[in-house]
């Protein structure tokens, strides 16, 4: 007698449904974001008229007044998303892979610390924030790319944990110590062993990173600065239209991003899984 | 710093001239605990030589001071009588293999073996040349293309091997690269490896804690035990003369029996046999009497011996393995021919053949 098996591997029935439901949940909202996007108007006979006329308006040099701030909040949030993965990549990544490959007690310590602004709400990070940026101001300008330091910290949490799951599943030390007992130099081992190993989870790294940026409100708003998202919500006002149409952009920016990692993320390019091929027999 | 990398890039894959490898004094000390306690060992041009020992007792630390991937303490590891404990790992030409592979899994076969020669700087084409001869040394040709998930165990070390050799280093060393395959293929390759270290004439340091690896594969097999080197000799010379006790009791198997000791003379069950090594106070020992140096017989009236009885006897290929409980109750193993059949609770006589013996002092 055979009864349900907890823990079994869903069948392919219930594995599809779960895909199903969860694509409604996930596409449903956008589709009718884009849809709303294209109205014109009021409906005329209950027909909705639709049309290109909003996307058109955002190009329209006599609206240049309307939406330069959310062009400058775009322009600012992919630079602070540039200047927050410049952070994560060379002070978390090589702060993560020299504890590993040197100092494994402390992973512990680094992932507490990573972990922290999970536990603090945004809002009171913000506060302690500002007068650390009273500083910054006064030494690199009230400029909103200053905003990579506060962001880069919120990004912490995100940014690590790909990363530390990348280095658990790949022998860092071993791999270091066969290159070098290959001959290499750490400058060789780090470019040409260590890296490849872990791109999926610095390439996811990275996605978090923009996607938290992108995202990102509170500080921004707190700290007076214009970025994507108080920029997002000051066009929602007085143009809803043009606001959705930068949200759809912003979902498919990221989603571009997801495809990018899918497919650059793995280095197994040439070859098969391992579990879908058999092994050869020696 | 001194640098002994070679260049070489013209070169054909062929025998190269092993080095002498020596450890003077090595100490290792990890947080106040010394894991090398003055370790000195020499190893002759193209000698292959295994470490063998318990775990925990030091061996891989002596293969990891040799490489550079560990920093001596104190004492001095000369190679062609060259001073490299300031060389780093990556100067020291030497070739190592790794337990658990340590393929880089985003190359190919082909490009791993490549891998120390590029670090050297040499041309494609003689890289490819190379590569391609050590891999079909180890046979595996025709794989180069392959990732190495999609080899299996005994073939990615084989990779790894061909890796380790392409480079023709002075020194190979291997840490335990046999023991993470399954027995068949170990056997496999550990003749594979003896062959191929014999052709190259490399000298080679081999870790392992299989004494039957140990002893069926090196020139000389070195036994640690508590960070330091026990005892050096070749597998019949530890077998048969073991120097201390740890060595006896750790190389083969050896049934602990009372003894009296009088001067280098072991009394056991009344049969006087002589004693190996540095004689201990006299008084009660035990001695350490290997199984294969008991004989055993049915039990006849009149007949010399000690009388057992039989616990079990075990089937082990070409010959047998049984277990006698002799009258006071000490159970002593006996290695016998297939052909000599005994049943749990047979009556026998045990006689001792009168072969040396170590012995330790009775608890």
């Amino acid at each position: 007698m055979s009864g349900p098996r907890f823990g079994a591997v869903p069948s392919k029935t219930t594995r599809n449904l779960i895909l199903i439901v969860a694509g409604i949940f996930t596409i449903v909202p956008i589709l009718a974001m884009v849809q709303f996007t294209f109205q014109i108007g009021q409906p005329v006979d209950n027909v909705q008229p639709y049309g290109v006329a909003h996307y058109i308006d955002l190009f329209n040099p006599a609206n240049e007044s309307t939406y330069d701030p959310l062009f400058q909040g775009v322009q600012n949030s992919l630079v602070i998303a540039l200047f927050t993965v410049l952070i994560v990549l060379v002070l978390l990544l090589p702060t993560m892979i020299l504890i590993e490959l040197k100092f494994p007690r402390m992973r512990k310590v680094l992932e507490f610390i990573c972990l922290i602004p999970l536990t603090i709400p945004t809002v009171v990070l913000v506060v302690g924030f500002i007068p650390a940026y009273q500083t910054v101001a006064q030494i690199f300008g009230a400029t909103p790319y200053t905003l990579a330091f506060a962001i880069g910290v919120i990004c912490l949490p995100y940014a690590f944990r790909p990363i530390a799951t990348n280095l658990a599943a790949v022998e860092v030390t071993t791999l270091s110590e066969a290159a070098r007992s290959l001959g290499a130099s750490w400058f060789e081992v780090m470019w040409r062993v260590i890296l490849p190993n872990l791109r999926r989870g610095i390439l996811s790294a990275v996605l978090l990173t923009v996607a938290v940026v992108l995202g990102e409100y509170t500080i921004a708003a707190f700290l007076s600065q214009t970025t994507f998202q108080t920029a997002l919500l000051l066009i929602q006002q007085t143009d809803p239209y043009a606001g959705v149409i930068f949200s759809v952009f912003a979902l498919v920016f990221v989603f571009i991003l997801l495809v990018v990692i899918g497919r650059f993320g793995t280095f197994r390019v040439r070859g098969s899984r391992p579990s879908r091929r058999k092994r050869t027999i020696s | 710093m001194t640098s002994i990398i070679t260049t070489d890039t013209a070169a054909t894959y062929v025998a190269r001239e092993g080095a002498t490898v020596q450890l003077v004094g090595v100490t290792k000390e990890f947080s106040g605990q010394f894991a090398l306690t003055g370790v000195d060992l020499t190893m002759k041009p193209g000698e292959f030589i295994a470490l063998l020992g318990p775990s925990g007792c030091g061996k891989t630390t002596v293969l990891r001071t040799l490489s550079g991937l560990e920093q001596v303490t104190e004492g001095r590891i000369l190679i062609d009588g060259e001073d490299v404990v300031d060389v780093p790992v990556n100067k020291r030409d030497i070739g190592m293999v790794f337990q658990s592979y340590s393929l880089f899994p985003h190359m190919t076969v082909m490009e791993n073996v490549e891998f120390g020669l590029r670090m050297r700087r040499v041309d494609a084409a003689a890289r490819e040349r190379r590569s391609s001869e050590a891999l079909d040394m180890v046979g595996l040709g025709h794989l180069g293309s392959r990732y190495a998930h999609q080899l299996s165990g005994g073939q990615q070390q084989r990779v790894a091997l061909a890796r380790a050799l392409v480079t023709r280093p002075r020194v190979l060393l291997l840490d335990e690269p046999l023991s993470a395959l399954d027995a068949k293929v170990r056997v496999q390759l550990r003749d594979q490896i003896r062959r191929i270290q014999t052709e190259l004439g490399i000298t080679t340091l081999f870790v392992t804690h299989d004494q039957e690896e140990a002893l069926a594969v090196a020139d000389r097999v070195a036994v640690m035990n508590a960070g330091n080197v026990e005892q050096i000799g070749t597998p019949e010379e530890l077998y048969t003369a073991p120097a201390t006790a740890f060595v006896a009791n750790f190389v083969g198997l050896s049934n602990r029996i009372p003894a009296t000791l009088a001067g280098h003379t072991a009394t056991v069950y009344g049969t006087e046999l002589q004693l190996l090594g540095e004689a201990p106070p006299d008084g009660a020992v035990l001695a350490m009497v290997r199984p294969e140096d008991i004989l055993i017989a049915a039990k006849k009236a009149g007949a010399k011996g000690i009388d057992g009885t039989i616990v079990t006897s075990s089937f082990l290929g070409s010959f047998r393995r049984t277990q006698v409980r002799l009258s006071d109750e000490t159970i002593v193993a006996v290695q016998h021919d297939v052909s000599d059949r005994h049943e749990p609770g047979d009556a026998v006589t045990v006689q001792f053949k009168g072969a040396p013996v170590s012995v330790v002092p009775e608890r």
